[in-house]
């Protein structure tokens, strides 16, 4: 659930306290003139300079070429090599070459992981380097068509260590929902009489019902103060998914893989900056949800402690409050849990898209879910207390 | 300290809402209902038809909301606490939500403040008068301690030094227990009043300046959805519905996505969910959802209603809320309602208007239709692993 906790950057630090030699001071705004400041901004800034001063270079069997096709506005990889291809690329022709589109292939040579020549169409692959025309970085791209914040957020999340594929809509259509009209009961005069009699209550809204109905506990009376309102029906949006991102997984297969842990529309506000219709954020979650036909079951392993590391406050609080929670009562273990689970239902709503914002080269990310405080369909609730209705959150246990 | 501490709030905020419990009325309560023991059924059953036959529905208290220059104002002492603690409605002019106004000024002017009769507001005071002085300690350490560094610092620093920075860990610890616990949670006992008899007699006449003024959807809901209240001039359920209506529709006639219809219906789904919903203006929302109300927890929902037909709002907009509710750890969730179209609408309205019970209004605003959206920051960096 780490996407979903509010931002706190110092819970992630390692708490330093526990470590004897990088104790955290006050910070130092201005210089003091005093030769212990200077020497302690010298050693790390040569401690920086250090690390940068080493000569970082590619190995000549690692070399990448890549043949650009104008045409189709990509590029052609006959050999591909090294750990690139675990998510880019499609595979072309029958000697294991591989087609980037032009996001992917721009990523790699800015990162100087590859270099891309032009062919006039009967280059063999072979002797492209000595026939081709060597294209730098700023021909490549006045040559390849690209949406500039696309490849933005392409290459930040990349280089961020992320997996990313083009999203490619699978869908055919949604069935568009249909109201299904109530009739309502004319109450008749036996009814009323008892309603006279003090045997019958009146219904919820009449200025009688609590005057004529005895109630035991307060979660009845929030359930008839219900007005059962339903939600907004499905229309159809403009907006489209651009990227299917997963987070770093070794077992990662481009032929078969899992469903994305998020799904990102990139949106271009240079120019336009109203926040998208709710018609447009909802045909994304349906888009989404019919996609993800089995929603991964948010199962997270413990994250491998790096040893060296000394835990960090989070994660030093989360475990004092399970011994904490190791010593109660069974049933109120149980109690905790489900209304720990609940939260996270309602935190976390239940179809997220993480829009994209590009605003003339600046990112910013937003996560926008469908809000569940209905909490229908929520099974690990159900498995716990089945009779309750989870949705009230005025609790009488 | 903390447990006693919440089983009196449990005692004072017993109810959520001002209605009264036949279990707590006449103290009984139905049999358990045991889904495989049919013998459970008939004796329920039985208890069940008993209650009903013998036991008048306990009345609920009726409290008198006055509607004057454009405000639904309480005035009466009892009702302002009773309003206050059973489901957090409305606030009081002179104080920070509940009206504690009086009982302030009263303590005030007692010799011997007693923590117990610390009011929230004195308690912000309180550490905010801590946290200034932490820093200015805080300064003047900082201060010793470059003159240290420099070599130019006496011996008298040197010991005014090590106080110092004594202190001033003291004074950290201090703010970091209090800003943590729930300590700023004030106990207040409450029949604590009537032990100081004595010195209270001169302050007796002290006048009630305080009222509490409850909003259009908290007045509304009072009386559409609970009927607990009683508007001396505005009689029917639908002519409380007319005037609030009015607030936002100058002329005369009510249109399907009414500013006050809209927010109502956001009000009262979350209501009828058992959240506690307080206005949300401190934070450039509409409402703000508590799980039992202020003074047990901080609210956990910013809620922002908004129209699905419309584009209120721009993307710098938002960013600037949603920053403003992450920053005090709460979630934005936008909230659109769906308006029912105006032929719909009006022939629901002359509906209300042959029929005064308010069944027509629930059969109204049942038309409305409400989704929400949560909107959070993304940062990729946090979440890779």
């Amino acid at each position: 659930m780490s996407q979903i906790d509010l931002i706190e950057p110092e819970d992630e630090l390692p708490d330093y306290s526990q470590l004897s030699v990088p104790k955290r001071g006050e910070k130092e705004f201005q210089p003091d003139g005093t030769t212990i400041q200077q020497s302690a901004l010298q050693t790390s800034l040569e401690a920086m300079y250090s690390a940068l001063d080493s000569l970082r270079m590619h190995h000549i069997k690692q070399k990448l070429i890549g043949i650009w096709r104008t045409e189709d506005n990509c590029c052609y990889i006959p050999h591909p090599r090294g750990g690139y291809f675990k998510d880019m690329g499609v595979p072309s022709g029958k000697k294991g070459g591989v087609v980037l589109n032009a996001i992917e292939c721009l990523y790699l040579v800015e990162r100087g992981s590859m270099a891309v020549y032009l062919g006039d169409g009967n280059n063999s692959e072979e002797d492209i380097e000595s026939t081709g025309l060597a294209l730098n970085l700023s021909y490549l791209y006045a040559l390849a068509k690209v949406d500039l914040a696309q490849y933005q957020i392409y290459s930040y999340l990349k280089r961020l260590g992320y997996i990313i594929q083009p999203y490619t809509s699978k869908m055919d259509h949604i069935p568009l929902f249909k109201p299904i009209k109530q009739t309502k009961m004319k109450p008749n005069y036996l009814v009323g009489l008892a309603r006279n009699w003090g045997i019958l209550s009146y219904p919820s809204f009449h200025p009688m019902h609590f005057k004529t109905k005895h109630y035991f506990n307060y979660t009845d009376i929030f359930k008839s103060l219900s007005l059962n309102t339903e939600s907004i029906p499905k229309t159809t949006g403009n907006l489209k998914i651009t990227f299917r991102v997963w987070k770093p997984t070794p077992s990662f297969s481009k032929k078969s893989p899992p469903s994305p842990d998020f799904h990102v529309v990139v949106l271009d506000t240079s120019t336009d900056t109203k926040f998208p219709s709710f018609a447009d954020v909802q045909a994304l979650h349906d888009e989404i949800s019919s996609t993800n036909i089995k929603p991964k079951e948010q199962v997270k392993s413990p994250p491998k402690k790096k040893s060296s590391m000394p835990p960090s406050k989070k994660e030093l609080r989360a475990k004092r409050q399970a011994e904490r929670q190791s010593k109660l009562d069974q049933s109120i273990q149980k109690r905790n849990a489900y209304l720990n689970s609940r939260d996270q239902h309602l935190k976390n709503g239940s179809v997220t898209v993480v829009i994209a914002i590009v605003n003339q080269g600046i990112i910013n990310f937003v996560n926008l879910s469908r809000g569940n405080f209905k909490l229908k369909e929520c099974d690990n609730l159900d498995n716990v207390f089945p009779n309750k209705t989870h949705s009230i959150i005025y609790n009488e246990f | 300290m903390g447990k006693r501490n919440n089983r009196q709030l449990n005692k004072i905020y017993s109810r959520p809402l001002p209605i009264t419990l036949t279990s707590q009325h006449y103290g009984i309560t139905l049999p358990t209902l045991y889904p495989h023991n049919p013998i459970s059924w008939i004796w329920f059953m039985i208890r069940y038809c008993q209650i009903n036959v013998f036991y008048p529905v306990p009345e609920s208290q009726t409290f008198e909301v006055h509607w004057e220059n454009g405000i639904f104002k309480v005035v009466d002492e009892e009702s302002m606490m009773k309003l206050w603690q059973m489901g957090f409605f409305g606030k009081g002019v002179l104080s920070r939500s509940e009206p504690t106004w009086k009982e302030r000024v009263l303590a005030r002017k007692k010799e011997n403040v007693e923590a117990k009769d610390v009011a929230m507001e004195d308690i912000t005071k309180m550490r905010r008068e801590e946290r200034k002085l932490f820093k200015s300690s805080r300064a003047q350490l900082q201060e010793l301690e470059l003159k240290d560094r420099q070599g130019i610092i006496t011996a008298e620093e040197v010991e005014q030094l090590k106080a110092l920075s004594e202190t001033v860990q003291v004074l950290r610890k201090k703010g970091r227990v209090s800003g943590r616990s729930k300590s700023s949670i004030v106990e207040r006992d409450s029949d604590g009043e009537d032990t100081d008899s004595e010195e209270e007699e001169d302050w007796e006449e002290l006048a009630q300046l305080e009222y509490l003024q409850l909003q259009l959807v908290e007045t509304f809901f009072l009386k559409f959805a609970l009927n607990v209240i009683n508007i001396p001039g505005i009689a029917s359920t639908f002519d409380l519905f007319k005037t609030c209506c009015y607030q936002y529709d100058n002329n005369q006639s009510i249109q399907p996505n009414n500013k006050f219809i809209i927010d109502y219906v956001v009000y009262h789904h979350f209501r009828s969910l058992g959240w506690c919903v307080r206005s949300g203006i401190k934070f450039g929302t509409d409402f703000l959802l508590y799980k039992r109300g202020p003074p047990f927890t901080h609210a956990e929902y910013c809620v922002l209603v908004m129209k699905p037909d419309e584009q209120e709002y721009d993307w710098f907009q938002m960013a600037a809320k949603a920053r403003v509710i992450g920053t005090v750890k709460k979630i934005f969730v936008l909230t659109y309602v769906g308006c029912p179209s105006p032929e719909e609408f009006k022939e629901l309205v002359s509906q209300c208007e042959k029929d005064d019970t308010g069944l027509a209004i629930g059969d109204l605003l049942q038309q409305y239709k409400v989704s929400e959206i949560l909107y959070r920051r993304w940062a990729p960096s946090r979440t890779r692993d």
